[in-house]
């Protein structure tokens, strides 16, 4: 099942589940880094799982209900995030089941890592 | 007695921006529309850098628009140190354009101008029942991405271009999938043109020069004199002498004046001064919406977008389909020399201008941009005025003000992040 990685590289507070993807691509996973939500338009999102940072969250935690995810104040197109995405997504119909691995924006790859594989493989 | 409204955060425009107004028994006595964004210094930050450097800089003033910053940016400086630009660049530069205007005219027409007239909060709540529009504008927005990376490298701030032409080109398999891409946006293209012709406008008509590049036989992006509705017409290297920038203490955004006068820029101005480039089947669709152009009512900027976007879908196909064999990759000569250059195009919002001072090494020694915002701000904050007054004579309530003055200003597609800057409105009476 392939793996969808959300993350800004460059920011060390942002790019925690793109180092986890790291990881879990030498043990045989397939990930993708997603740069921009709107890569994911011909994607059936049903059918994989996303990793990203979140805030207000001290444990790695499976999401599977987009409503748990909170919006910021959309003031410009530049706020268009995952989540604003993935409620896009579930009001226009196009997901139903949907995955995402949470991971705490403060948590270490060491740390993260053994919680999102055995996440991963209860999935 | 005198009253003061204040919006403080005006929502779904690029950036941030505030509005104070004072009213004083029943007439408005007092506008100020400003950026309160913090101030962002790129015209310092790229003198004493090597030119190349300076483009990679300026684009960064705006995530939205960065291939516009890029192409003044590389017009600029080219013309600084008298570079030509062969055939095929200028057509890479205007397809990397057209895809960043598909981008930005779906998106603001989408998720930012659309839930107003349809009396939604955002294109969230409207999704439910609006499916086809929010999927036709996410396929038009993928495409605009798409044409971006294929040109740029990646889908923002371009790095597959510098002084003198392009590094990075895209392979016949890209092409085509980009044509197929365009293709399937024809008729999203359309039918967004048909459904914002049926959307029920203010009627608000503001004298003011409407003023654009003007580009032969065809909308301008890249190319063209800097023209009005006026008649009036100069060379771009000539913008110093008419255009005056000031700063006043409530925005961190620059002003712009024409011989002291506010003006404005856009698809609007755009589609104003260049009707006769208008398709017959275009033209057929506004007779029968009953919109007639050239129009003088700032809301109908969103019309004058969504034919652009049409006509960019059609012309972005139509260019790449010169080249489905691919690009021929150009060998990149520049030779450092000293001098000052202009460099304007069309972006999404306007006409922006760009211009450097080059010393004999190729460092930039001066550096100023103007951005559409900051040249449409005056015109704006005169049009709040105006239409705040009309608002107040038809007896509008309070409480209905504030979403009406966002209408109009939004109707600008404002990008306050380049202009350093949305709406915080400070009601005072």
């Amino acid at each position: 099942m392939e793996i969808l990685l959300f993350g800004n590289p460059a920011i060390p507070s942002d790019n925690l589940a793109l180092e986890v993807g790291k990881a879990l691509e030498k043990e045989g996973h397939t990930t993708r880094h997603v740069n921009n939500p709107l890569e994911l338009l011909d994607i059936k999102l049903d059918e994989r799982v996303i990793i990203d940072v979140a805030v207000g969250i001290k444990e790695v935690t499976l999401l599977t209900n987009v409503d748990r995810l909170t919006l910021g104040r959309l003031c410009s197109l530049h706020d268009l995030d995952m989540a604003y995405f993935m409620k896009l997504m579930q009001r226009l119909g196009e997901i139903h089941d949907v995955r995402i691995i949470a991971i705490p924006a403060e948590m270490s790859v060491q740390e993260a890592l053994p919680k999102v594989k055995e996440l991963l493989h209860n999935i | 007695m005198a009253r003061t409204i204040t919006l403080d955060h005006i929502t779904k425009i690029e950036g941030h921006a505030s509005l104070k107004v004072k009213v004083d028994k029943g007439k408005v006595v007092k506008c100020e529309l400003g950026s309160t964004e913090g101030a962002r210094f790129f015209e310092g930050l790229v003198v004493g850098r090597p030119y190349d450097d300076a483009t990679e800089m300026v684009m960064r003033i705006c995530g939205i628009c960065s291939c516009g910053h890029f192409t003044a940016s590389l017009k600029a400086l080219e013309n600084a140190m008298g570079v030509k630009v062969s055939k095929q660049t200028q057509a890479m530069r205007e397809i990397i354009v057209i895809g960043e205007r598909i981008r930005s005219h779906a998106t603001h027409l989408y998720f930012l101008a659309l839930p107003d007239y349809m009396g939604y909060d955002s294109a969230l709540a409207m999704a439910p029942k609006y499916k086809k529009q929010i999927k036709d504008a996410l396929i038009m927005m993928k495409t605009g991405n798409e044409i971006v990376t294929a040109f740029g490298g990646r889908q923002m701030h371009p790095m597959g271009g510098r002084v003198g032409g392009f590094t990075h080109y895209p392979s016949p398999e890209q092409i085509k999938e980009l044509i197929d891409l365009l293709r399937q946006c024809e008729k999203p293209a359309l039918d967004t043109l048909k459904l914002f012709c049926t959307l029920k406008y203010p009627e608000l008509s503001v004298e003011r020069e409407h003023l654009s590049l003007l580009q032969k036989h065809d909308f301008p992006l890249l190319l063209g004199d800097i023209v009005s509705d006026t008649g009036w017409r100069i060379k771009e290297k000539d913008y110093g002498k008419y255009f005056t920038e000031y700063v006043d203490r409530w925005s961190t955004a620059k002003f712009v004046v024409k011989k002291g006068k506010s003006f404005m820029l856009g698809a609007l101005p755009r589609l104003n001064n260049n009707l006769p480039s208008l398709s017959k089947d275009i033209q057929s669709i506004l007779k029968k919406a009953k919109i007639s152009f050239p129009s003088k009512n700032p809301f109908h900027n969103n019309v004058a977008q969504a034919i652009e976007l049409l006509v960019w879908v059609r012309r972005g196909k139509k260019l790449l389909e010169s080249y489905t064999k691919g690009f021929t990759r150009e060998k990149i000569t520049v030779k450092p020399k000293a001098g000052t250059g202009v460099g304007v195009v069309e972006v999404p919002r306007g006409i922006l201008f760009h211009t450097y001072t080059i010393d004999e090494k190729g460092y930039v020694t001066k550096c100023n941009i103007m951005t559409p915002t900051c040249q449409n701000l005056k015109a704006m904050q005169e049009d709040v005025k105006i239409y705040l007054q009309q608002l107040l004579d038809q007896g509008v309530k309070k409480n209905e003000v504030p979403l009406e003055i966002e209408k109009l200003i939004r109707s600008y597609d404002p990008c306050f992040s380049c202009s350093t800057h949305f709406l915080k409105v400070d009601w005072e009476e």
